[in-house]
């Protein structure tokens, strides 16, 4: 094909393509259906209703409760019905809770890690009980999420019957990772001070430059190719607004996480205070099922895989899965294996 | 009355410190009176009575001048007669600081500018112009910094100095980075070049994405090197330092109109935020009793 008619191709394929956009409208997320139970402050605690059981499943017994990070917003967890872990969960009999934190305003740029990890954590967890009627929660932590998980674990692990971790930096340091790099020479301490809660642009911006190439020039080059595939289209558009829907992170959390967690690797070290208390990880004697993605860039496996030799319990388990940071929640493949390992795991150890 | 030939000194002095501590309505009077004071300390160093009676009487007319009249019987203890008088002279000063203020600021953009649009050799071409025009600024804003502030407005004039200062900062470090981006830039076209060399290429798309490769290659390395991280982090101290530069400028603006400003409002977000956690504790302990 000539240099020529490859040029004509390329812009008819243009063409066909934004003509699709522009029908496509308004794209739908986080679709499953929920209820709230409890709602403090700007955070809303939801309870998905349950779905057909796939053939040779049985409803557990314990319920579990997914934290997810302050980062983003946790209808990534259940983006659209072909690919969401929640329905995925919720196929296998499991009582699945969620918690929103919500977009914070400059009215939570005082929220603390205390009041993430020592107040409305627990106030969830006692509404999960509540509501379901169980003794024990199974506690799911995504990425940030997971990390405060982890610190609640060790706090107050008296409500909690299995710790899972997806995704989750447990070192900062023990990675070769760009953002643990980059993070140690800005003064956020200066940082929040001026800016309050840092927005949610910025993060974005700062993920974007991990990868600045494919994220921001090539993916929409690709995207010429799935022109003439309207759900593929949707697909890229969902993502695009989960992406870029971006809550802004309270100020006084993010600085205390990225000073202790990300600069002074102090989780690993048992140097995290919380609230006044150390947060000591061996101090988690509950079975833990740590999942991570082999090319994950913002969770290198480096920063997860450490965690088993942090914990107190001999009872670990690690879970690599051949992706990325976001296709273990969004692709095929994480929907074929990510829910049956965590409810397999989980319904051995159902009490 | 005899007149004391120390009480128009006295009165000078007095002046003088008024003019210190601010007063503009003195502070018109003063430059005259301090040239005449000097000269007779340094002319006289036996000052005769007739020539310090003349000198009094110099200062008198002075001040009758400057509208010292009321100055005059005001330092004697009599009271103000025009507060409106008063205010309309400190306005006046006021503006005559900032206009001095504005016309050191355009001086220096002028300055500024020449140097931009001054010719330079074709071979050294856009960057060198840049460059050039970057030291003129460079100049200028360092001339402005050093200068120190004075005078009733002087809290708001290191304001606007240290916004200044703040963007020049700024603009430095984001050059910096500029010429970090384009090594990246070029550094992938390199390692492009050495890809396609014994490669047949079958469309553009293909060596689009192998350059999308190269140049993620590229940024990785420079990305992650020290100089780049550290270079990168004072770039982001650097536009933290802007914001609250401005921050503060606006902070002053809300508080002549008498609006709450941010510091006020996070002050109180942070009572709130105290006073919920004792609410909290109370009532933990109520129910524990």
């Amino acid at each position: 094909m000539s240099k020529t008619e490859q040029g004509a191709q390329f812009i008819e394929r243009l063409e066909r393509g934004l003509a699709a956009l522009a029908r496509l409208g308004e794209v739908r997320l986080g679709e499953t259906p929920k209820d709230e139970v409890y709602r403090e402050d700007k955070v809303v605690l939801y309870r998905y209703r349950p779905l057909e059981l796939k053939p040779g499943e049985a409803p557990l017994r314990t319920p579990v409760l997914i934290c997810y990070a302050l980062v983003n917003r946790p209808y990534m967890m259940d983006l659209q019905p072909d690919r969401s872990l929640i329905r995925g969960l919720l196929h296998r009999g499991m009582d699945v809770f969620l918690i929103d934190w919500g977009y914070p305003d400059g009215a939570d740029r005082h929220l603390g890690l205390e009041d993430y990890v020592l107040r409305y954590l627990p106030h969830c967890v006692d509404q999960v009980l509540t509501a379901s009627g169980a003794t024990r929660v199974n506690l799911l932590g995504v990425c940030q999420g997971g990390a405060l998980s982890l610190c609640y674990a060790a706090l107050l692990p008296g409500k909690l019957r299995n710790l899972i971790t997806m995704v989750t930096p447990v070192s900062f340091q023990a990675s070769d990772s760009l953002l643990a790099k980059w993070a140690r020479h800005v003064d956020v301490d200066a940082m929040t001070a001026v800016y309050g809660n840092v927005p949610g642009e910025l993060l974005n911006a700062m993920f974007l430059s991990l990868m600045p190439f494919r994220l921001t020039s090539q993916k929409y080059v690709h995207l010429l190719d799935q022109a003439d595939d309207p759900a593929a289209l949707e697909n890229f558009l969902r993502m695009e607004k989960w992406i870029f829907d971006s809550p802004d992170h309270p100020g006084e959390a993010f600085r205390q996480f990225i000073n202790d967690f990300v600069k002074d690797d102090a989780l690993v070290k048992g140097a995290v205070r919380i609230g006044g208390r150390q947060v000591n990880l061996r101090n988690i004697s509950i079975p833990v099922l740590n999942i991570y993605a082999r090319h994950d860039h913002l969770a290198p496996p480096d920063s997860s895989r450490m965690l088993g030799g942090l914990i107190g319990c001999s009872d670990y388990t690690a879970h690599e899965f051949a992706g990325g940071h976001i296709g273990i929640y969004v692709s095929g493949a994480a929907q074929r294996e990510i829910p049956p390992r965590i409810a397999s795991w989980l319904r051995e150890r159902d009490g | 009355m005899a007149r004391d030939p120390d009480a128009g000194y006295c009165n000078h002095v007095h002046l003088a410190v008024q003019q210190r501590s601010g007063s503009a309505r003195v502070a018109r009077a003063s430059p005259d009176m301090l040239r005449e004071t000097h000269a007779l300390m340094s002319n006289a160093e036996d000052p005769s009575t007739e020539a310090i009676r003349s000198w009094i009487e110099r200062q008198r007319e002075l001040l009758r001048g400057a509208g010292g009249g009321r100055a005059a019987s005001e330092s004697a203890g009599a009271p103000s007669s025009s507060g409106v008088q008063d205010l309309a002279g400190e306005a006046q000063d006021l503006a005559t600081r900032w206009l001095a203020g504005a016309q050191t600021y355009l001086h220096g953009m002028s300055r500024f500018t020449a140097a931009s649009a001054e010719p330079r050799p074709p071979e050294a071409g856009l960057g060198a112009q840049t460059a050039a025009a970057q030291e003129a600024s460079r100049t200028f804003f360092e001339l402005l910094a050093t200068a120190p502030s004075l005078g009733l407005a002087r809290e708001h004039t290191q304001a606007w100095r240290d916004l200044l200062a703040a963007q020049q900062e700024c603009q430095e470090l984001q050059q910096a980075l500029m010429v970090e981006l384009t090594r990246v830039q070029n550094e992938a076209l390199a390692l492009l070049e050495r890809e396609v060399r014994d490669k047949q290429i079958a469309d553009w798309r293909e060596l689009y994405d192998m350059w999308v490769e190269c140049g993620e290659q590229a940024w990785l390395q420079i990305a992650g090197g020290e100089a780049y991280c550290k270079l990168q982090g004072e770039f982001a101290n650097a536009t933290v330092r802007l914001r609250a530069a401005q921050q503060r400028i606006a902070e002053c603006a809300l508080r002549q109109l008498d609006l709450p400003t941010r510091s006020e409002v996070s002050t109180m977000q942070r009572q709130i935020r105290e006073l919920r956690e004792r609410v909290a504790e109370l009532e933990a302990r109520r129910r524990q009793t």
